[in-house]
């Protein structure tokens, strides 16, 4: 039987819960995170959720090109693979942009 | 000194008074004079010295791996080695055949006599290919003794009266294992003073083993350079260190990102090894070819991909425990062959649009497939990524 569970992502005011199955050969959790590239999300205070995968913008401090080494990416813990921008700047870019 | 007469010598020795004779008039017993007819030699003695013998003929030296050494024609490796015709060099040629084919536990068994070969090139050559296969069988142990024994040698061998080519083996031996296998190269004078000692197929591999070293400097432009001025000023075509000296422009151009030149050095790889199927330079090299072993031959040779993916699996799990041996960390075993090959292009800055490209697939595959690979290796960024990689 297949073993799933459910972990909550709490951030800037918003929540999102994201389900996560158990790779019995790996002993891994695998997650089905949501894809902010493709469906960008953000949660009340305008802030933009992040894949720790997606490329680094103009603001990004992080040395190899990835969001996930930016400092301004806010996670509930070290090891999330999500997280929320907290870079002022580009919530008032990206959220104006949406709007538009 | 004292002296005691020959015939209490031999008494001693156990050998006969007409031995003892034999050696002193040979000049074998150091301090030993005639007194009239009779020897009189020095208490003490044990044995003789060795007996000295002086040819006019120069020492004919043995060239340490002769198959990487000849310019066998395509197809016919087995044949050519058949008719080697000094035995041991056609054994370790056999074992070279074993090692580049990917059949690393054949290679062992064929080669590892001459571990203790009094043969210095015969040594070299099994210690170099006892290396590398016992890392693909995962024998670690088996596989740092052959590279200890390959080290002191040569470093012994530097400080002996040995000639020049002698030394180059050596040094080429050393140095190829160290750069290869990712090691610091061992204090000995550089591999490029001593080229011009080594014969022409030799040469060309030390050629292609200074253009990875240049490659791991992350100088693509100098090792795509290198190999291919090597390859061109060659005389004769010496199918073995061309494939490497090819699979490394292949890298170098992946990384450069001019991918159709790197297909067409694939092509020209290609053509060399499969006709005696000569397949371990691709597993070896599969990390650092970043996704050319999957465009070109997982959908036009399945069953060669499949033999190679299989040597992938071998060397990188034997690579692992080689350079960590300590850590519980091993959790990068789990990665597949593709993931793995995206781990190795998203960890050398390609970003997912691009690796998505470069493998024919759709950009949200690979995302999913980086987020799988981190949550295998457990990290979360690509610098922490990198620390995995073969970099």
């Amino acid at each position: 039987m297949e073993k799933v569970k459910h972990k909550t992502f709490s951030l800037d005011g918003d929540i999102i819960e994201v389900k996560f199955r158990y790779d019995n050969e790996c002993d891994v959790w695998h997650g089905e995170y949501p894809d902010f590239i493709e469906s960008p999300r953000y949660t009340p205070g305008g802030r933009p959720w992040i894949n720790v995968t997606k490329d680094d913008c103009e603001y990004s401090t992080s040395e190899y090109g990835d969001c996930g080494g930016c400092e301004h990416l806010m996670k509930q813990s070290e090891t999330d693979l999500i997280g929320v921008c907290m870079k002022d700047n580009l919530k008032t870019i990206i959220a104006n942009e949406e709007a538009i | 000194m004292q002296f005691e007469q020959a015939q209490q010598t031999a008494e001693r020795l156990g050998v006969t008074v007409r031995a003892i004779q034999k050696w002193a008039n040979e000049g074998r017993i150091p301090g030993a004079k005639k007194v009239g007819r009779e020897w009189m030699i020095p208490v003490g003695l044990v044995k003789p010295l060795d007996k000295v013998v002086i040819s006019d003929k120069p020492k004919k030296i043995r060239m340490a791996m002769p198959l990487l050494n000849s310019s066998f024609t395509p197809g016919k490796c087995r044949e050519y080695i058949d008719c080697i015709p000094d035995e041991d060099d056609r054994k370790i040629a056999l074992g070279e055949y074993y090692y580049f084919s990917g059949q690393a536990e054949l290679c062992t068994k064929t080669v590892e006599e001459y571990l203790d070969s009094q043969d210095e090139a015969l040594r070299y050559s099994a210690a170099l290919l006892c290396s590398f296969a016992n890392l693909s069988r995962g024998h670690i142990h088996l596989a740092r003794f052959a590279m200890d024994r390959l080290k002191t040698d040569m470093i012994k061998g530097l400080r002996s009266e040995a000639t020049a080519e002698l030394h180059a083996i050596g040094i080429f031996t050393a140095t190829t294992a160290a750069v290869l296998l990712h090691s610091p190269v061992p204090d000995i004078p550089p591999l490029e003073k001593y080229l011009k000692f080594l014969p022409a197929g030799l040469k060309l591999f030390a050629c292609y083993v200074l253009a990875h070293k240049a490659y791991l400097e992350k100088n693509y432009e100098g090792c795509l350079a290198m190999a291919e001025m090597s390859i061109d000023l060659c005389p004769n075509q010496y199918p073995i260190p061309e494939i490497y000296c090819r699979s490394v422009m292949v890298m170098a151009l992946t990384n450069l990102k001019r991918m159709d030149e790197a297909k067409a050095q694939m092509t020209e790889l290609w053509k060399l090894a499969q006709p005696d199927g000569l397949i371990e330079v691709l597993g070896e090299h599969h990390g650092l070819m970043q996704g050319m072993i999957e465009i070109f031959f997982k959908n036009d040779y399945p069953e060669e991909y499949k033999k190679i993916i299989e040597i992938v699996y071998a060397f990188a799990a034997g690579w692992r425990k080689i350079h960590n041996p300590d850590t519980n960390h091993d959790v990068a075993d789990n990665l597949s062959t593709m993931e793995f090959t995206i781990a190795m292009l998203y960890s050398r800055g390609w970003k997912a649009k691009e690796i998505a490209l470069h493998m024919d697939m759709s950009e949200r595959s690979i995302n999913t497939h980086i987020q799988c690979i981190y949550e295998k290796l457990q990290v979360n960024d690509k610098n922490s990524l990198r620390q995995f990689m073969l970099t």
